[in-house]
Formats: structure tokens, C-alpha cells, sequence
């Protein structure tokens, strides 16, 4: 039928595992003390429920902000993270990303779900803002593309998480500040591009103060804007600046979030870049590799008042389950992040107030964000890292119990944000911990750690370790629309000509509940990089029907239904 | 006989509250008082001040002394809510308004001012305050608009339609209120209404980047995509930062004393034609704070405007000194240069400019005119097809490149250079006929008489 059972995984998750047992309520010294108070503006609603086991996981490094009495904007600006299979063993590796020199530090996943630094011995050291990873050589392992303020690196995996900087040989020495940066075939050559979103032409020597006078980060106001960049992959062997020829480059606006996808389904992928007090960009593919910025005619430039945010993650999902992909963009305090609905005019209209998620996020400056079913109930749920750029306007005390936020930081920290996706609209369901702890949260990315079928959540901080939230979904049968309805799958899609996933490939499930729409694409987010695998919750329904798959060189394949609760792999060229 | 009448209406509450009489007046400020604690008299909200610039720290003292001394005064407390907000202070600018509004119940700017700041952290929050303060004042249209604005956010979209309709109906000038309509037209599917709003909020405030793109999206929304494409395209050069006519919120910006706040006013100043003010404001803050180079730039281009050619030039030099890349420099500089007969000095810029930023075809032009008249034939024709190539659409450079190309044609006809003088109008020719331009049929003429 085209879909095999998913290579096996050496061992269960005790680590991780065996700090909350199954079934178990709160535990003595509960990280999910379910009596706390709520925040204000959070509603009470059944809520799903992580927990933190960051002390548990061996990880307790402190990524480094390189902040000081300068105020250097890179500091505020940088904390990226990736979450991927680096040795091909079937766990999920980390790689935190800092700002400050030789900030970086990588972490192998064991078989009993703990973490052991193995930054020297992969060959990660250094510094930098964020990443894309993905088989960039098509030889079945999975590469690092670094960006940097200054020039971004390349490092070739050896298949056993052993990496070689390769950043010379390939033309991957993007200079200037680049930020997030996203896998794309736009040529269907086979071979993954990059686009690189880059950020601003930053001077350390500008002073910048608000509040009468007390020096602060610089906005990007402060500086000129930088043109992006797309690189071609020439067969695995370098990469081609080509954004001149694609068109990209007219533009120099301060870029932090990018999405590639086919956002209107004419078989091309497009770009949406999110940009920080510009425009934000969508790149629609003309073909031949050119692309035009439609953006602002497609409503996804500018909110609904018309006005440029301060663009920084991107959420990419069909949260209103009409087989589009939506787009959620984060944002400065006193802006809300913003909900950009898929008409498939083509465009979209700004849905922030339909969807009520302006109000949670007035007060925050959001950065890292991911759709992603918390509670396995077949809808996209949102989940928000957040912390401020400037002072705000009044610190937020930190929930008792809870450990203070450095003490840099003390008029920055912010909570992080869980909000749960009720027939559309979204319901804050962060009133407890760990969503009520304050930090300087930058990337996020949802990936099952210890691969139980719901979705854990990596957060990096600034100054601080980052966080491992494990999901207690399937654990617990806490899945907000009832006990037990936590039914899952995950789906790979892979392509065997090019020994890879298929990034891209738009996946059409059917299922009792009607049809979901996935995509083989890592998450957007901010500064992240995360698996292409797709995850779908399935709820009560123990089976689905069928799969239709759009492959990214244009060929739709059918696959038969599935049971639920295992990963499902579709092979390309397998199907019907 | 029937004539239109836009005379004040008869005064009555805003359409959120329908039909208000004195005792629901009462009641709505009986309302924002109780969901609004005041703070004791006494309790003077003191912001961190650590590194705050002196004329902050000073004023701040002052108003703070003001109210030691007179603590029952509610305008003094409003004051001094103004001056910490105007620096940001916006938690203690808050406590601030709230006593303010507790002594001076009458005064319709303290909750007015309160429910803007309130606004900005939740429209819901916001809405009994300004119907508190529209109570007091029904016929401040920018505060209609603003309660329009809160409706819009918390999804009440039929009040926010009647608040902005009353805004403009008060004052029909008011271009938020027009937009208001717009967007409102436009979330409904009503893309030629939209368009019908939207026009008229851009012909009411042209330099408004939001509403230029709102627009731009409708006309794609009503099938015109074509022009839609072209404002989105001309709403590129606009500025962020979108100005609105409200004067006693703007009262509340003009008390901040740091440079960027005077770089901010200057700049609302220059909107509006007021170019004395901008100076006004732009020395100010040169005052304060002369090494940013912004409000050097900005100064230059003020007093370009006010025809102070030397005060402008020296301005400019002073931001290039400060910040050679910042936008925009380098080629006003060129220009300024040029002007003042300095061709050597201009065109060195000129070439700078173009180093900075190849795909620049007005410095084109001006290299091309320089060299032109000190007789580089040679790098004349060079950047003039360099300018060709380019492809300028925005009217005013397309023209001048078109009559700079015709200029050179004749010049090479006069000195006996037929073909080459051909050339030229040939591209001068062809990009006419691209933008339509009726000067193709003179051109097309003088391309076969030279041919002959």
C-alpha cells in the first residue's frame, strides 16, 4: 500500500518519561500545581498540560546572551534552537543557539531520554542566531545552515552526527545579520535552496533610550533594513546566490521570520517573510525562479488597520481546517500577534478579532510560535514564546515559587502562552505553570521527544537553560474535549530518488472527522528548526481513511487509511 | 430647496450609549469610577529615573512638587500624567490620569487621555472611558474615532460603524473616520464601498501610508488589481509612522523633551506644511543630542523646503559626517551640490550614491547631466543606457530621462552624428511609447528626420 512502519526506535523513553507516570495527577513537588492562581486574561478551560522536566533532561547550560551595559542589540534579538535526528539513532537531538561567542551548545538525545553535551565532538562550536536543517546533499542525514550577525556557516553531518564546516566551499558565507532561515526547492531540482531572512545593518555604536532617557536596545528602526538572500543548491555540491535573479533582493526590510510553502496552491512554493516594523513579504513564485512581493494585495503585508508590525516568528497551519495554510505572526507589546487567514483569492484578511487572539497578546512581545495540536484533538493550537525587547512598562512579578528571572532581565521577562484552539476561536489556557514562569523566551519548537504521540515543546531562553516541556496529553487522557480522545498519527513523507523527506509535500488526510491538511515542512517559528515530520491529532478516531499527497515536483499520489497512534511513512512513487 | 448640511448637530452621547440623559452621565462616570481605584491624594506615582536625561528628571520634579503642594488639584494631576507619558511612563501615567480624573470629573481630557493609554492594553478596558469622557464631551470627533477603533477590536462591529459615521458627520475632514468606514466595508466584503471610504480617507490625508495600502488591497479586492499594484508600489515611499489629527493627544507628545521626540514632532510638523515648527523642533533636539545623525538630515531637508540652500547643505554634510550610509544622504547631498554649481563635488557623490545603490537611475540622471556639461561625451552616453536599461516607472525620472536622451540626440545631430543621435532617440522613443507618453508622436518624427 505504500506506507511502511517507521524505522524503529532503540528504546523507550524512561528518562523523561518516568518524572510524571502515566495517569499520575500532580506530583509532590508538581511543576503543574494545578491550584495556582490564574493570570489575568487567561480563561479557565480544561486545560492540557506540560510539564517542565528541563533538571530531569541533563540539560542545565545557560545560553548566553552576551548582554551588557552597552545594550548590544544582538543580545535581545538572538536565542535560536534546532530539534532534529543528528545521528540517524530515531531520537531527537538539540542544538541551542546563542548569541554570545562560543555560545552554542548541542545535546545528544540517549535512549532513556536524557541529553549529554556533545557540542566538541559534533563539531558545533561558535555563535549564532538561528538555523535550517535538513538533508541539503541528499545523502540521508541531515545538515546545519547556521545564521549569524556576521557570515552564516554550513555544516555537513557525516551520518553520525559528526559535523564539518563546509561554510567556504559551499558559497554559504552569507554576511550581515541574518536571522531565520527556511529549506525550499523552489526549481524542483531535487535539492534544497535556503532562504535566508536577514535582519538590519546593525551599528553597535548607536545609543538608544526610552523612558526619559534610560539607555536601552535598539529597535530596527535605528538601523537600515537588509536585503534577503535565496540560495540555489547546485547539486549538492555549493550553493548560487541567486537573489538578484529571483527578485528578492529590491527589498531591505528588517526580516526575522520566513515560511516557505505553496500558500496558493499553483504548484510553485512560495515565500512569506515576516519583518520587523516593515511590510512583512509574500514572495509568490512567478515561476522560472523569479518571485514577486504580493504581499500588501494579499492581505498579508500589513494588519487589518493597515499598519506594519513588528513582525518576528511565524506560525504556518490550516488552523480553520479549510485546507489552506493560515499564517500567525508574533509581535511587539501593545501590538497584538496576528492571524492571517487563507482566503485562497488568492490572499488572506486579517482575522486576529474573529479568532480572539488579540487580547492575549497586547501585553507581550511574542517571538518563537508554533500551530500544533497540544491535545491531540484534531484542531491547531498555538503556543507563543514570549519576553520584551525594551523595559516594559512595568515588570511582572514572578508566580511564587517560581525562580526570578536574571536580574538583567527583571523588567523584560514575560510569560510564555498557551492558547487552545476551541471550533476556531482561541482560548488562553495558560493560567498555570510552566506557562506562567517568566523568562527571555525566544525559539520554539514542538516535536515529540519521547515519541509517546503527543507534541513536547523546546523553548530557548535568553540567560537561561532551554526549557523541555513535556506534553502530559497522552499520558494523562487530559485532551480538553475528553478523556481518552487523544488518537494520533504522524506522517513522513519521503521521497526515495533523493534518500529524504520530502519537504513540502502537501498531505491531504481523510479522516471520520472529514479532511486535514498537513505539510511536510519544518516549523517557521523564530530562529528554529525543527522535524518535517507532520503530526496529527486525531481525537476519538481511531483510523483515517486515506492520504492524498501533492509531491513537491507536481505528482499527487493516493495512499490507503491507516489505524491510529504510529507514524505512517508515504513513499513517494508507492502510492495509487 | 435642499442643501447640505454639515453644521454641528445638536449635542447629544455617542451611539454607544443611545438616548444619555444627565442621570446616565452620571452613571457612566459613577461606573469609571468604581472600576477605576483611585489612589490617595498623597500617593504620588514616582517612575525610575536612573538614567533619565536632566530636563526629564527636572520637569518630572517640578510636577511632582506641584502636587505635593496641591494634592486635591485634579488638573495637576493630569499634568503630570501628560509628562509621564509623554517619556513612556505609561503605569504611573496611568495612576496619574485616574486621580485626575477623580478630582476634575468635569474635565474631558482626563478620561479621555485615560482610555487611550488603557487602549492600548485592552480595547474592552477602554470602551467605559471613553464613554465617560464622550458623556463630558460629545463632539470631540477624534475621540469617536478612537471608541470606533476599541469597538472594532473587541468585535463589535455594527457600534464601531455608527462611531465612525458620527466622526464623520462632526467633522467630515477627518480621515480615520473614512478609513474606519473603509475597513469596516472591506472585513464585510463590500470591496467598492471599501474603495468609495478609502478614497476619500487618502484624498483627506495623502501622506498616510495605512490608509494607501488598506486602498491598495481594496482595488484588488474590487477587481482592479492593476492599480492597486501601483498604489501598493507608490505607498512604499510613504512613512511608517501615520499621523492623526487629534490635538489633545498630540498636546501630550509635544511635552517630551528627548531628541527623538523632537526628530517625531518635527517630522508631523513637516506633514502638515509647518516648516518652521519642524526646524523649531529639529534644533531642539540637535540640542540635546547632536550626534544623531537623522535629525541633521531631516533639518537639511526642512530648510531645502524653506529655500535656506546653505543652512540646508551644511545640515546635510553634518548627517553624511555623522552616518555616510543613512538613507537618503548621499544623493540628497549630490543634488544640493549640484544646485550650488559645485559639479565636481556632485558628481563624486553622485558616483557615491550609485556604489551605495547601483539601481539608483535619478543619480544616473545627474551623472549623466554633469558629464554632459563638462563635455564627457563618453560618460554620458554610458549612464544614460545605463538609466535605459534600468527602466525607471515612476513618472517624474522615466521624463527626465526621456528629455535628457532627446537632449543628447540633438546635441549629436547638431555635431553631425546622425546615427548615434538615433540611438538615443530611439530609447528615448521607446520608453515613451511604454508609459504612453504623448511626446512619442514629436519623437517618432524626429527619429525619421535624423534617419534621413
Amino acid at each position: 500500500m505504500g506506507t511502511r512502519a517507521p524505522r524503529p526506535h532503540p528504546g523507550t523513553v524512561a528518562g523523561l518519561v518516568l518524572a510524571i507516570a502515566p495517569g499520575c495527577s500532580a506530583p509532590p513537588d508538581s511543576d503543574v500545581a494545578l491550584a495556582e492562581t490564574p493570570r489575568a486574561g487567561a480563561a479557565t478551560v480544561p486545560a492540557v498540560r506540560f510539564v517542565d522536566v528541563t533538571a530531569e533532561s541533563g540539560i542545565d547550560y545557560v545560553l548566553p546572551s552576551g548582554t551588557d551595559s552597552t545594550y548590544p542589540m544582538p543580545a535581545v534579538m538572538g536565542g535560536g534552537l534546532a530539534v532534529f535526528d543528528a545521528d540517524g539513532d530515531g531520537d531527537l537531538d538539540l542544538y541551542v543557539i546563542a548569541p554570545a561567542a562560543g555560545g552554542n551548545r548541542f545535546y545528544l538525545q540517549h535512549e532513556d531520554g536524557g541529553f549529554t553535551d556533545a557540542t566538541t565532538a559534533a563539531g558545533l562550536e561558535g555563535d549564532g542566531m538561528g538555523c535550517a536543517v535538513g538533508d541539503l546533499d541528499n545523502d540521508g542525514d541531515l545538515d546545519l545552515y547556521l545564521t549569524r550577525v556576521g557570515p552564516d556557516r554550513l555544516f555537513l553531518n557525516d551520518g553520525k552526527g559528526v559535523f564539518a564546516d563546509r561554510s567556504a566551499a559551499w558559497n554559504a558565507a552569507v554576511p550581515g545579520w541574518s536571522s531565520s532561515a527556511s529549506l525550499l526547492d523552489y526549481d524542483r531540482d531535487g535539492y534544497l535552496d535556503i532562504y535566508v531572512a536577514r535582519y538590519v545593518a546593525f551599528d553597535p555604536a548607536r545609543v538608544c533610550s526610552q523612558h526619559g532617557g534610560r539607555r536601552d536596545f535598539c529597535g530596527p528602526t535605528e538601523f537600515e533594513g537588509l536585503s534577503d538572500v535565496l540560495l540555489h543548491n547546485l547539486g549538492g555540491t555549493e550553493f548560487e546566490d541567486v537573489s538578484a535573479a529571483a527578485g528578492i533582493n529590491a527589498v531591505e526590510d528588517a526580516g526575522l521570520g520566513v515560511v516557505a510553502a505553496d500558500f496558493d496552491h499553483d504548484g510553485e512554493v512560495d515565500i512569506y517573510v515576516a519583518n520587523d516594523a516593515d511590510p512583512n513579504n509574500l514572495w509568490i513564485h512567478q515561476g522560472g525562479g523569479r518571485f514577486l512581493d504580493d504581499g500588501v494585495l494579499q492581505g498579508s503585508a500589513f494588519n487589518r488597520w493597515g499598519n506594519s508590525e513588528a513582525g518576528m516568528g511565524i506560525a504556518a497551519g490550516d488552523a480553520d481546517l479549510d485546507l489552506d495554510l493560515d499564517l500567525f505572526v508574533t509581535h511587539l507589546i501593545t501590538e497584538t500577534n496576528t492571524y492571517y487567514r487563507n482566503l485562497m483569492l488568492p490572499g488572506f484578511e486579517d482575522a486576529t478579532i474573529d479568532t480572539e487572539l488579540g487580547a492575549a497578546s497586547l501585553d507581550l512581545t511574542g517571538f518563537g510560535t508554533a500551530f500544533f495540536d497540544a491535545d491531540n484533538d484534531g484542531d491547531l493550537d498555538l503556543a507563543v514564546a514570549n519576553g520584551a525587547v525594551k523595559r516594559r512598562p512595568s515588570a511582572l512579578p514572578a508566580p511564587a515559587g517560581a525562580a526570578a528571572p536574571p536580574a538583567f532581565w527583571s523588567e523584560y521577562a514575560e510569560p510564555n502562552v498557551l492558547l487552545l484552539n476551541h471550533d476556531g476561536r482561541f482560548v488562553d489556557a495558560s493560567a498555570q505553570r510552566p506557562w506562567t514562569e517568566l523568562g527571555l523566551s525566544r525559539a520554539l519548537v514542538p516535536a515529540d521527544l519521547d515519541r509517546d504521540g503527543d507534541l513536547d515543546l523546546v523553548i530557548a531562553n535568553l540567560d537561561g537553560a532551554p526549557r523541555i516541556l513535556r506534553n502530559l496529553t497522552i499520558d494523562t487522557g487530559s485532551a480538553s474535549d475528553g478523556p481518552k480522545a487523544a488518537n494520533w498519527l504522524r506522517v513522513r513523507a519521503f521521497d526515495p530518488r533523493l534518500d529524504r523527506e520530502a519537504i513540502g509535500a502537501r498531505i491531504t488526510v481523510r479522516t471520520p472527522d472529514g479532511p486535514r491538511l498537513l505539510h511536510a515542512l519544518p516549523p517557521g517559528s523564530y530562529l528554529s528548526a525543527g522535524p518535517a515530520t507532520a503530526h496529527l491529532g486525531l481525537g476519538a478516531a481511531e483510523s483515517v481513511e486515506s492520504f492524498d499527497v501533492v509531491w513537491p515536483d507536481g505528482l499527487v499520489e493516493s495512499f490507503d487509511g491507516v489505524a491510529a497512534n504510529q507514524v505512517v511513512e508515504l513513499i513517494r512513487g508507492e502510492g495509487h | 430647496m435642499t442643501r447640505a448640511v454639515l453644521a454641528k448637530p445638536t449635542v447629544r452621547a455617542p451611539a454607544l450609549w443611545p438616548a444619555f440623559a444627565r442621570s446616565d452621565i452620571v452613571a457612566a462616570i459613577l461606573l469609571v469610577l468604581l472600576t477605576t481605584a483611585p489612589l490617595s491624594a498623597q500617593q504620588v506615582p514616582e517612575p525610575r529615573l536612573d538614567g533619565a536625561e536632566p530636563a526629564v528628571r527636572q520637569r518630572l520634579a517640578s510636577l511632582q512638587a506641584d502636587l505635593r503642594a496641591d494634592p486635591r488639584n485634579g488638573d495637576a494631576w493630569g499634568r503630570y500624567g501628560m509628562a509621564l507619558e509623554a517619556h513612556t511612563f505609561t503605569d504611573e501615567a496611568i495612576a496619574a490620569y485616574r486621580q485626575a480624573h477623580e478630582l476634575a470629573p468635569t474635565t474631558f481630557r482626563w478620561p479621555y487621555l485615560l482610555a487611550a493609554l488603557i487602549d492600548e492594553r485592552s480595547a474592552a478596558d477602554s470602551l467605559p472611558l471613553y464613554g465617560a469622557a464622550l458623556a463630558l464631551d460629545p463632539d470631540y470627533a477624534p475621540a469617536h474615532v478612537r471608541l470606533a477603533e476599541a469597538l472594532e477590536r473587541t468585535g463589535q462591529s455594527d457600534a464601531a460603524d455608527r462611531e465612525y459615521a458620527q466622526a464623520a458627520r462632526l467633522d467630515p475632514t477627518n480621515a480615520h473616520a473614512q478609513a474606519g468606514l473603509g475597513r469596516l466595508a472591506l472585513a464585510g466584503g463590500d470591496a467598492d464601498a471599501a474603495v468609495r471610504y478609502l478614497s476619500r480617507a487618502r484624498e483627506l490625508a495623502p501622506e498616510n501610508r495605512s490608509f494607501a495600502v488598506t486602498l491598495a488591497q481594496a482595488y484588488a479586492r474590487a477587481g482592479d488589481r492593476q492599480r492597486g499594484q501601483q498604489l501598493a508600489a507608490a505607498a512604499r515611499s510613504l512613512g511608517r509612522i501615520n499621523y492623526r489629527n487629534d490635538p489633545i493627544r498630540s498636546s501630550v507628545q509635544d511635552l517630551a523633551l528627548d531628541a527623538r521626540s523632537h526628530l517625531r514632532r518635527a517630522n508631523a510638523h513637516r506633514v502638515h506644511g509647518e516648516l518652521d515648527l519642524a526646524e523649531r523642533e529639529l534644533r531642539a533636539g540637535i540640542e540635546l543630542d547632536p550626534s544623531r545623525p537623522e535629525l541633521h538630515f531631516v533639518l537639511a531637508e526642512v530648510l531645502a523646503a524653506s529655500g535656506d540652500q546653505p543652512g540646508s547643505l551644511a545640515a546635510a554634510r553634518r548627517a553624511y559626517e555623522l552616518h555616510p550610509e543613512l538613507e537618503g544622504v548621499v544623493p540628497f547631498l549630490a543634488r544640493a551640490l549640484f544646485q550650488t554649481g559645485d559639479l565636481r563635488s556632485a558628481l563624486a557623490m553622485a558616483e557615491e550614491a550609485l556604489q551605495l545603490n547601483a539601481g539608483d537611475v535619478s543619480m544616473m540622471l545627474l551623472v549623466a547631466l554633469i558629464s554632459a556639461e563638462r563635455g564627457d561625451v563618453v560618460r554620458t552616453v554610458e549612464i544614460l543606457d545605463r538609466a535605459y536599461q534600468a527602466r525607471p516607472q515612476d513618472p517624474p525620472t522615466r521624463d527626465g530621462l526621456i528629455q535628457l536622451l532627446t537632449n543628447v540626440g540633438e546635441a549629436m545631430a547638431s555635431s553631425g552624428l546622425p546615427d548615434a543621435a538615433a540611438r538615443q532617440f530611439e530609447k528615448a522613443l521607446d520608453l515613451a511609447d511604454e508609459a504612453g507618453s504623448p511626446e512619442a508622436a514629436g519623437l517618432r518624427r524626429r527619429l525619421a528626420q535624423v534617419r534621413r
